[in-house]
């Protein structure tokens, strides 16, 4: 009798142990990372794959991120092709439950207003075109709020008991976006159709948010580096337009950028476009925070 | 009299009173009917307008597409992107993609049959996709030049895996694939850091890299850290190794008919930004001439590659494999071994620059060493499109050898992490 009783409360410890178990949570990038951590808390555990300072386009698939996968419950991705390297890796965790149309697979993207949709005949003489549209969709803090809710719901599929956790997680979030939101539009709102120039075609939600015209990319094609005869071009954009900044991102390379800068008198702003790509940036609201602060800082001058 | 006059006077005063009152009401329905009526008819012309202004609009826009020879994008998915090889918008069409890899060699090596050409080394055309839920297949057909100019076409790879067993960790794979032996062997041409293979490997492989008819199991275990066992055992054509474009056929070897391969890989993530990979390989099989020769071979292989990873793309990659080769000829036993190391920096996405160096003892009963050192400098315009300059340097010949390289890719393309 007393054997059956230590026997079951050992089951019972066990059985408490498996329930406290976070739920461990991949992401492709630092931003989704910082989303659901909002969402999760302390019922999952995130890794990220990609750090804050890389180029998500450009991640190099290692074995070590197989392993860290094949003991994933869920990974969260960008999609819209932008982290099309996280396939190879899932194909190689053989873990069943990540795959494609299983409850451990979430591409963030569904729900979103998707922009730049290339149409018309499409190939790489476009240089590096997404076919599904432009996948910065991250850089709109509105549609922070569906990446959030999307996570949300599929939490809560994957842990229905903690449904109501989640869902009031998502609820502080949004209130907080919102509040955030009214204050990064005060902030930028003196500069409302004004123009900019980029780098890279990051920036159409962003723009579009805070009403900033993105008039000309340093890049002729996306993912093509500027080659002189188009920065030629640019220099003349950026002076017939008075453009004041250059939107640049950390792991570009800025001598382009300086060049037209010296050439015109416009500031370099290089700026994170994900969390942990600048000192300051260290979840998604901060990003938020110094990306706008940064491009204000810019424009006012 | 009175009486009468009084009835008479309230008759005549309420027909006055009620008539007019009675046909007021059925006048004030009909004007209120009409009044719904021309409400309803008012919100009808509203829709009508909304309906037709809406339909003008479109037809604008598509006037306007159409004036500046645009078509309307496909219909995007509201659900997750679909993946590669599962067939885009519009299209039930498995990824299809070709590689090209065109070679200038110029050099002082005389009995080199591709000095001083321009040639188109090798096309590759891969059909990929999904089979069904967790089963991915993979076609390679390449047509490759021999050393007399002429183009052979081939299967390089073809072959059906099961990504998902019942047995967590474990895939297979079946069909006609480059044997996983050490980092180089497994991996098409396109995608290594320079233009030539390693001279060890092609010495020892084959000059078009070990590949096998069969079955390969390959088992993920369940530690802490990367570590993968892969078995195979696989029928290797002895015709691979008969149509050699090297210019020293002396120096190749490889293996024929049925071959046993084993490796165990294992990665360890030092820090965030670096990463040691070290695996143990070993394929165990006959001579390509055995019928002739009755011999045996057996290779080993030992293989290290570090990567350090930078901001700005910028990594530094060192890889190394070590090759013993056992070789049993009827009287006689070979034990030759060899090695390659080879250091590369990528500066950014676009530009990397390497070091190579190559030394082997041959396989043959006649022992001689051979060693070269190779410098390469590679231009990455897309993922699968590059341009690559290579000097290499025999010092014992005293023989020099420039490599211009186009390697150019069209259509989605993809391999398995190797």
């Amino acid at each position: 009798m007393k054997k059956i009783l230590i026997m079951i409360c050992f089951f019972c410890v066990l059985s408490l142990a498996a329930e406290a178990r976070p739920l461990k949570v991949v992401t492709t990038t630092t931003d989704l990372a910082s989303i659901a951590e909002e969402i999760g808390g302390e019922k999952i555990r995130v890794t990220s794959l990609a750090r804050g300072t890389q180029d998500h386009h450009y991640v190099e698939p290692r074995p070590s991120m197989v392993v860290t996968l094949r003991d994933a419950d869920l990974v969260i991705m960008i999609g819209m092709d932008h982290d099309i390297w996280i396939q190879s890796l899932i194909n190689s965790a053989r873990n069943p439950n990540i795959r494609f149309g299983r409850p451990g697979y979430l591409d963030v993207s569904s729900g979103i207003d998707k922009k730049e949709i290339p149409v018309g005949r499409i190939d790489a003489s476009m240089g590096h075109l997404h076919i599904y549209g432009n996948p910065h969709y991250w850089l709109d803090p509105a549609n922070g709020k569906i990446i959030a809710r999307n996570i949300a719901d599929r939490l809560s599929a994957i842990m229905p008991e903690n449904s109501s956790y989640f869902y009031e997680n998502l609820e502080n979030f949004n209130l907080r976006i919102d509040e955030k939101l009214k204050e990064w539009q005060e902030e930028l709102a003196p500069f409302r159709g004004a123009p900019i120039a980029v780098y890279h075609g990051s920036w159409p939600y962003f723009a579009d948010r805070f009403g900033l015209e993105v008039a000309c990319e340093l890049e002729p094609k996306p993912g093509i580096p500027p080659s002189p005869g188009h920065l030629r071009e640019v220099i003349e954009i950026v002076r017939r337009r008075g453009i004041k900044a250059i939107i640049i991102e950390v792991f570009h390379n800025e001598r382009p950028a300086r060049f037209v800068a010296d050439a015109t008198g416009a500031q370099v702003v290089v700026v994170p476009s994900s969390v942990g790509g600048m000192e300051g940036a260290d979840d998604y609201f901060s990003l938020m925070d110094v990306l706008v602060g940064k491009i204000r800082e810019a424009l006012e001058k | 009299m009175k009486k009468i006059s009084a009835v008479i006077c309230v008759l005549a005063f309420s027909a006055r009173i009620f008539v007019p009152l009675e046909a007021s009401a059925a006048e004030a329905a009909e004007v209120s009917a009409m009044r719904r009526e021309l409400d309803a008819m008012r919100a009808e012309i509203t829709q009508m307008r909304e309906f037709y202004d809406a339909k003008i609009e479109n037809m604008r826009g598509k006037i306007e597409e159409l004036e500046a020879g645009r078509v309307t994008a496909p219909p995007v998915p509201g659900g997750p992107t679909p993946l590669p090889g599962m067939g885009r918008p519009a299209f039930e069409l498995p990824d299809i993609s070709a590689v090209g890899n065109v070679i200038a060699n110029y050099g002082t090596d005389r009995s080199d049959p591709d000095r001083n050409k321009v040639f188109l080394e090798e096309v590759e055309l891969a059909i990929q996709g999904y089979l069904y839920p967790d089963i991915w297949a993979n076609f390679i057909i390449s047509l490759h030049r021999e050393s007399d100019g002429e183009y052979e076409a081939g299967i390089e790879e073809g072959y059906i895996e099961f990504m998902s067993t019942p047995i967590p960790g474990l895939s297979v794979l079946a069909g006609r694939k480059l044997v996983g032996f050490g980092k180089v062997n497994p991996v098409h041409a396109h995608h290594w850091n320079y233009v030539d293979r390693p001279a060890v490997l092609e010495s020892y492989l084959g000059d078009h890299g070990l590949a096998g008819q069969g079955v390969n199991v390959s088992y993920l275990l369940p530690l802490p850290f990367f570590s993968q066992a892969d078995f195979g055992v696989w029928y290797v054509d002895d015709h691979d190794h008969h149509h050699h474009h090297h210019h020293h056929d002396d120096d190749v070897l490889g293996l024929a008919d049925r071959t046993y391969s084993a490796r165990l890989w294992s990665s360890f993530p030092i820090a965030e930004d670096q990463e040691l990979e070290i695996g143990a390989s070993g394929v165990t099989g006959y001579g390509p001439d055995h019928e002739e020769h009755e011999d045996k071979v057996w290779v080993g292989g030992l293989d290290l590659t570090y990567r350090l990873l930078g901001d700005r793309e910028r990594r530094l990659l060192y890889q190394s494999e070590l090759l013993f080769l056992h070789r049993q000829i009827p009287g006689e036993t070979l034990d030759r071994w060899g090695f390659y190391k080879h250091l590369n920096y990528r500066f950014n996405r676009n530009w990397d620059a390497g070091l190579r160096f190559d030394w082997l003892e041959t396989p043959f009963s006649e022992r001689d060493t051979k060693y070269s050192i190779s410098g390469i400098i590679t231009r990455s315009l897309t993922e699968t499109t590059k341009l690559r300059l290579q000097y290499k340097f025999d010092p014992k010949d005293i023989e020099h050898t420039v490599y211009l390289q186009a390697v150019f890719g069209l259509g989605p393309h993809a391999h398995a992490l190797e």
